[in-house]
C-alpha cells in the first residue's frame, strides 16, 4: 500500500489534491449537472441529424463486399502517384473522413493529393470464410492494379491504419514493385512488447473456439474489449465531460459522429479473425518472418521502398513500440519515425495531430 | 442534505426533457443514469419523496469511506463504481443466458454432478450426451465468471484505498478538491490505474483467457445441440451452411486462381487453338457418327435427346476445370462470335484428355 500510494504520489508530483467541499457546495453543483443533463437533452436532439463524411467521392471498383472509393480533387494534383489508404476492418473507414474540420482525407486533397480509399464493407454470415489472404491479396491487390491501370503507373503510394497499417505492410513485402512509398499510421508489428493491454488480455483467449461458436466476430464483442481496456474513462468518463458542451449543438454532433463511428462497427469476417487473432497477436509471427498469406511468406526485409512510420506518443491499442519494431524489421534506408501527441484515434480527429499530420505527409511525400 | 424544492424540481425537469427528446424508455439507456442512481436519484420517479434520504445516505457514506479508508458499503455507491467493469468486460462472453441462470444462481442450483457422472444408456443416449454436454458448459461458463469476478474485486479495494489515501495526503505544493466534478475525475483516474495494473498480471490474463473460452464453448454446445436438433427435423442447419460457405469459397479461389493464371501466364491463344483443334476433331467425329444414324434410320427426337444430353456435358466441363473456364472472360465472348462449331457427341469427347493444369504457355 505504501509502495502504491509513492507511486501515485510520484506521478502526480504536485498535484495529489485534498478535499474542500461544502454540502452547499455539491448540492449546487448537482443542480447545476442536472440543469446541464436538462439542455443536453435538447442539444442531442438538435445533432441527432449529424452525418458523417465531408469530401465528395465515388465507388470506381468494386471486389465482392470492398468497394474503392475515389475522392474528388480539391486542388490541382501536385503528386501524380496516387495514395491509397487501407483502413482496419475493425470499425468503418468514416474516421478519415469524420466532418469538415477533422479530415485527414479533406487536408491531404487541400495538399494536392489524389486520394482512393478501401471500403471493406460489412461482412455478413456468408463471408465468415474469408481469410487474411482475401483481405490483403485479393482486395488490396485488386484496388491496387485498378489504379495503376487508372493511372497508368506501375506503383502507388499506400498510407495504411491501424490493422490496414499491418496489412499494407504484408502486402508491400510481397508486392514490392507496386508500391513507391509506404506511410503506416499507429500501426501494430511486435505484438507482445510488455506494455500491450489488448494483446495481454487476448493472450490465453482460445481464437479457435471462439471463431467457431460466433462464426464472424460481431462489431459490439470487439467493442466490449476494447472498452475493458479502459472501462472508466470510456463508459462512464466520457459521457459526463460531454455534459460540459450541452448548449453547444455543434459539438454534441461531433461527439454523435464520434459515437457512431465507435459503435456502429462491422463485424470481422471469422477467418480472417481467426489468423489475426492467432498468427499475429498470439503468436507474434510478424516480426519472426513466419507469416504465410496465400501461400507466401510474408518478410518483411522485402520492404525496400522508403516509408514513413507515424504512432501516437499516448496509444492505448497500439502502444508506440509495437508500431515502432517496424524500423528494425524492414529492409528499407529510407525510413522514418514521426510521433504525434495524443492517442490512437487522436491522430485522426484531433485538432493538435491535425494541424501536423497533413503537412507532414505531404512533405514526406513530395520529398520522395 | 435536505430536500430542497429547486433540487428536485431541476431534477424531475432534466428527467422529462430526456423523456421528451428521447421517449418514456431512454432513461434506461441514459449512459450516465446509474452516476444518479448512485446519488441517491431514481431516474424512473419524477417525485423526490425519498431521494433527498438516499442522497444524504450516499454522502454519508462517501464520508464514511473517507474516514476509515475502508470500501464503502452503500449498495448505490459501490455499484455505481463496479458498473463500468460489469458492462464492458461481462459482455465479452457475448451472449446473453438463454436459459435465465444467473452468476448468482451457481450456489443455489442442486447439484447435478451424480446425475451428468452417469453414462446415459439406450436409444437417445447421444442426445442425452448432447444436453449433459450444454448444462456441462453452463456449469464451467458460470465457475469462469465467478472467478473473473474474483479478479475484479481486490481492483475496486485497491482502487478506494489509493482514492482515500490521495485525498487526505498532506503536502503543501497539492492542489484542493474544490469540486465533486475534481472528485470524480480523480477517482477515474486511481480506478483506472489500478484496474490496469491488475489486467496486466498473468492471473488475470488467464482468468479473463478462461471466462471467454467457457463462454464461447457453452456457446458451442448449444448449437451444436440446435445442429441436431435442426437437421433430425430435415431442416438446413448452420453446421450445413459453414459446409457450403467453405466449399463456396475454395471453388471461388480456385477460379479467380485459375483467371489469374490464365490472364498472366498462359498462352490464351494456344488454348484456343487447341480448343479449336479438338472442336475439328469432334466435329468430324460427329459427322461420321451422324453419317453412322443416317445409315441406321435414327428418329430425330433421339438426336434431340443426345443434343440435350450435350448441354449437360457443358455444365459438367464447367466442374472439370474446362480450358473455356480458364480462358478470360473476353476470349470467351470473342469465341462467341465465331462461326458456331457443331457440338461433340457425349461418348466421343473426352475433356478428361486436355489437361487444364497444364495448358501450352508462351515460350
Amino acid at each position: 500500500m505504501l509502495a502504491s500510494t509513492l507511486v501515485i504520489r510520484r506521478e502526480n508530483h504536485n498535484v495529489v489534491p485534498r478535499i474542500r467541499l461544502s454540502p452547499e457546495k455539491v448540492r449546487a453543483e448537482i443542480a447545476d449537472l442536472q440543469s446541464k443533463v436538462s439542455r443536453s437533452a435538447q442539444s442531442l436532439s438538435d445533432a441527432r441529424d449529424a452525418k458523417l463524411g465531408s469530401c465528395k467521392r465515388s465507388a470506381v471498383f468494386k471486389i465482392d463486399g470492398a468497394v474503392l472509393y475515389h475522392y474528388q480533387a480539391r486542388q490541382a494534383v501536385r503528386n501524380s502517384v496516387p495514395l491509397l489508404i487501407v483502413y482496419a476492418t475493425v470499425n468503418r473507414p468514416d474516421m478519415v473522413d469524420l466532418q469538415q474540420d477533422r479530415s485527414l482525407v479533406r487536408s491531404l486533397l487541400d495538399r494536392g493529393l489524389d486520394i482512393y480509399l478501401i471500403d471493406w464493407g460489412s461482412p455478413n454470415g456468408a463471408d465468415r470464410a474469408l481469410g487474411l489472404a482475401d483481405y490483403i491479396t485479393r482486395y488490396i491487390g485488386a484496388c491496387v492494379d485498378f489504379i495503376c491501370e487508372r493511372s497508368e503507373l506501375p506503383h502507388l503510394n499506400l498510407l495504411g491504419i491501424c490493422q490496414g497499417g499491418t496489412f499494407s505492410v504484408c502486402y508491400s513485402a510481397l508486392n514490392r514493385a507496386k508500391v513507391r512509398n509506404l506511410i503506416t499510421t499507429v500501426t501494430p508489428i511486435d505484438f507482445h512488447t510488455p506494455d500491450d493491454m489488448l494483446s495481454h488480455l487476448f493472450r490465453h483467449v482460445d481464437v479457435d473456439v471462439l471463431v467457431d461458436s460466433h462464426g464472424n466476430i460481431s462489431g459490439d464483442l470487439l467493442n466490449s474489449m476494447f472498452l475493458s481496456l479502459k472501462p472508466f474513462r470510456l463508459s462512464q468518463q466520457k459521457y459526463l465531460h460531454m455534459l460540459d458542451d450541452a448548449d453547444d449543438v455543434e459539438t454534441m454532433r461531433t461527439f454523435l459522429r464520434m459515437e457512431k463511428w465507435i459503435f456502429d462497427s462491422p463485424a470481422l469476417a471469422g477467418e480472417a479473425f481467426r489468423e489475426f487473432a492467432s498468427d499475429f497477436y498470439q503468436k507474434n509471427k510478424l516480426i519472426k518472418g513466419d507469416i504465410r498469406i496465400g501461400g507466401h511468406n510474408v518478410d518483411l526485409r522485402e520492404i525496400d521502398m522508403p516509408v514513413l512510420n507515424i504512432y501516437a506518443r499516448d496509444d492505448h491499442l497500439v502502444p508506440p513500440p509495437a508500431s515502432l519494431a517496424l524500423g528494425d524489421y524492414i529492409g528499407t534506408k529510407d525510413y522514418q519515425a514521426l510521433e504525434f501527441p495524443g492517442g490512437h484515434i487522436g491522430l485522426y480527429v484531433s485538432s493538435r495531430a491535425h494541424a501536423i499530420l497533413p503537412d507532414a505527409i505531404r512533405d514526406w511525400l513530395d520529398e520522395r | 442534505m435536505s430536500n430542497s424544492p429547486d433540487w428536485f424540481e431541476a431534477q424531475q425537469d432534466a428527467w422529462r426533457s430526456w423523456r421528451a427528446a428521447f421517449g418514456q424508455n431512454s432513461l434506461n439507456t441514459m449512459p450516465f443514469a446509474n452516476l444518479w442512481q448512485a446519488f441517491g436519484i431514481d431516474p424512473a420517479k419524477t417525485t423526490g419523496d425519498t431521494s433527498g434520504q438516499r442522497l444524504s445516505n450516499a454522502f454519508e457514506e462517501i464520508q464514511k469511506m473517507m474516514n476509515t479508508g475502508q470500501p464503502a458499503t452503500h449498495a448505490n455507491f459501490s455499484d455505481i463504481f463496479r458498473a463500468p467493469l460489469t458492462q464492458t468486460i461481462f459482455g465479452l462472453g457475448g451472449m446473453p443466458n438463454p436459459f435465465g441462470v444467473g452468476e448468482s444462481d451457481l450456489g443455489s442450483r442442486p447439484d447435478f454432478s451424480a446425475w451428468q457422472s452417469l453414462p446415459p444408456l439406450g436409444l437417445f443416449r447421444e442426445w442425452q450426451s448432447a444436453w449433459r454436454e450444454v448444462v456441462d458448459a453452463q456449469v464451467e461458463q458460470n465457475k469462469a465468471s465467478h472467478a473473473l469476478s474474483r479478479q475484479l474485486g481486490p481492483i475496486f479495494e485497491t482502487a478506494v484505498k489509493r482514492f482515500v489515501k490521495s485525498i487526505n495526503a498532506q503536502d503543501d505544493g497539492l492542489e484542493d478538491i474544490t469540486s465533486l466534478r475534481a472528485l470524480y475525475d480523480l477517482w477515474i483516474s486511481i480506478a483506472e490505474k489500478a484496474y490496469a495494473e491488475k489486467v496486466m498480471t498473468a492471473q488475470y490474463s488467464k482468468a479473463y483467457g478462461s471466462f471467454v473460452n467457457a463462454s464461447a464453448r457453452y456457446r458451442l454446445a448449444i448449437q451444436t445441440l440446435t445442429n441436431d436438433v435442426a437437421e433430425a427435423a430435415n431442416l438446413p442447419s448452420r453446421r450445413e451452411l459453414d459446409a457450403l460457405i467453405a466449399r463456396q469459397h475454395e471453388l471461388q479461389a480456385e477460379v479467380q486462381s485459375l483467371q489469374r493464371s490464365a490472364a498472366n501466364g498462359y498462352d490464351t491463344e494456344a488454348v484456343e487453338r487447341t480448343i479449336a483443334q479438338l472442336s475439328e476433331r469432334v466435329a468430324a467425329l460427329t459427322a461420321t457418327s451422324s453419317n453412322a444414324e443416317k445409315q441406321h434410320q435414327i428418329a430425330p427426337k433421339k438426336r434431340r435427346e443426345v443434343k440435350s444430353s450435350n448441354t449437360v456435358n457443358t455444365g459438367e466441363r464447367r466442374d472439370l476445370k474446362s480450358p473455356s473456364t480458364a480462358i478470360p472472360r473476353k476470349r470467351r465472348a470473342t469465341n462467341v462470335n465465331r462461326t458456331p462449331k457443331p457440338r461433340p457427341a457425349k461418348a466421343e469427347f473426352d475433356i478428361a484428355s486436355f489437361d487444364a493444369s497444364n495448358p501450352p504457355r508462351k515460350p
